[in-house]
């Protein structure tokens, strides 16, 4: 299950109250509609939910964990989790996966176009303008949603808004504008399907080679029990019985 | 003179030896160094180092409870790390003597008219 349907995760951003849950819910907003690459979303925000959650207890100043430019704030936090995720073979994998994506895209625009004619397929795929639009237009489409989660950051609602009318605006249009930009640009690249078999075997060799490395090279989190030797010793409030780390100045339950 | 290049190996080090004293998590890393005078570093400063460290391997992190609830990162040193950290302890002291020295012979004879 995704840990942010999770009731663990929505009782503690229910912890959350005036400043620190208003900055939250802008941080979450941003975090979960610009679909940055290479980002661990629930890494990077179980870090700073827990932050606020700590300094909230301590009563203290929200711009003292963040800094005065909370956006700013929240680009470091993605800079430095993207960075901690950040594979070597990334480039590689972009080699991979563009010709992948165009070959492909060639295809199934060639069935579309001959669907009585295997074996002009068979003989040769054909690039067309559609192979190289698509993508493109992914492309811009990807780079709006990031430009307006950050201009509207300080606006949690019209931040979703336009970002879903964009969404629907691509994902009812891009057939018909990629296509409108096939006729438009006129390109007919012929690729022998030999060839064309060929650089499919290769990209998915090389993902699938990519896939093993990162599997072994794995840095994602996962839940770990706190073994004996490092556990944080426990006190016992006196007021609510709660047990809680002894590193903390007040009780976290009841602020005793 | 820029303080904050003169502060970013420092505060590697110094975040390193916090670490070095048994697992522990974002929030109380910044609490020990707000304690101790770095009362400037949020943590947008933090966490960028917190991963540049575990990029090279001198910490290491798991996912834990938090006592409020929800999943909390904790961080313990490696043994590289703790390696890491004696270089760093050793060139410290060193430069800290080195600068010392020279600012007290040069200083000392212009009768602090720096200041």
């Amino acid at each position: 299950m995704n840990y942010f349907e999770s009731s663990e995760y929505k009782d503690a951003k229910c912890q959350l109250r005036d400043e620190y849950k208003i900055c939250y819910d802008k941080i979450e907003t941003y975090i979960q509609l610009a679909s940055i690459y290479g980002l661990h979303k629930e890494a990077c925000l179980i870090q700073i939910l827990d932050d606020f959650l700590s300094a909230q207890a301590e009563g203290k100043e929200l711009s003292k964990v963040t800094g005065p430019d909370y956006r700013k704030y929240c680009d470091t936090m993605i800079q430095a989790e993207r960075s901690r995720n950040r594979s070597k073979y990334e480039v590689m994998a972009y080699i991979a996966v563009i010709p992948l994506t165009v070959m492909l895209l060639s295809l199934f625009t060639s069935i579309l176009r001959n669907d009585d004619k295997l074996s002009s397929i068979t003989n040769q795929i054909i690039i067309g303008g559609f192979s190289i639009a698509f993508p493109v237009i992914y492309l811009i489409y990807y780079l709006i949603r990031q430009k307006t989660a950050k201009v509207l950051f300080n606006h949690v609602r019209a931040s979703k808004a336009v970002i879903t009318i964009v969404s629907v605006i691509f994902y009812g249009l891009i057939y018909l504008i990629s296509a409108v930009l096939d006729r438009a640009l006129n390109i007919a690249i012929p690729v022998p399907f030999p060839a064309f078999l060929i650089i499919i075997a290769l990209s998915l060799v090389l993902l699938t080679v990519l896939v093993i490395i990162e599997k072994k090279d794995n840095k994602q989190l996962r839940i770990v029990p706190e073994s004996e030797e490092t556990a944080i010793e426990q006190v016992i409030c006196p007021a609510c019985g709660n047990e809680y780390d002894m590193d903390y100045p007040k009780c976290p339950y009841c602020k005793n | 003179m820029d303080n904050a290049q003169l502060l970013k190996g420092i505060l590697e080090g110094c975040i390193l030896s916090i670490i070095s004293g048994g697992e522990t998590y974002g929030y109380h890393i910044l609490s020990i160094l707000e304690k101790h005078g770095f009362t400037d570093i949020g943590e947008g400063t933090l966490y960028p180092v917190l991963t540049r460290l575990e990029n090279k391997g001198y910490i290491i992190c798991r996912i834990g409870k938090s006592p409020f609830g929800p999943r909390r990162k904790y961080y313990s040193i490696t043994d590289i790390g703790l390696k890491s950290l004696k270089e760093f302890i050793i060139s410290y002291e060193k430069i800290i003597k080195i600068s010392e020295s020279i600012i007290k012979e040069t200083l000392g004879g212009m009768n602090h008219e720096l200041f």
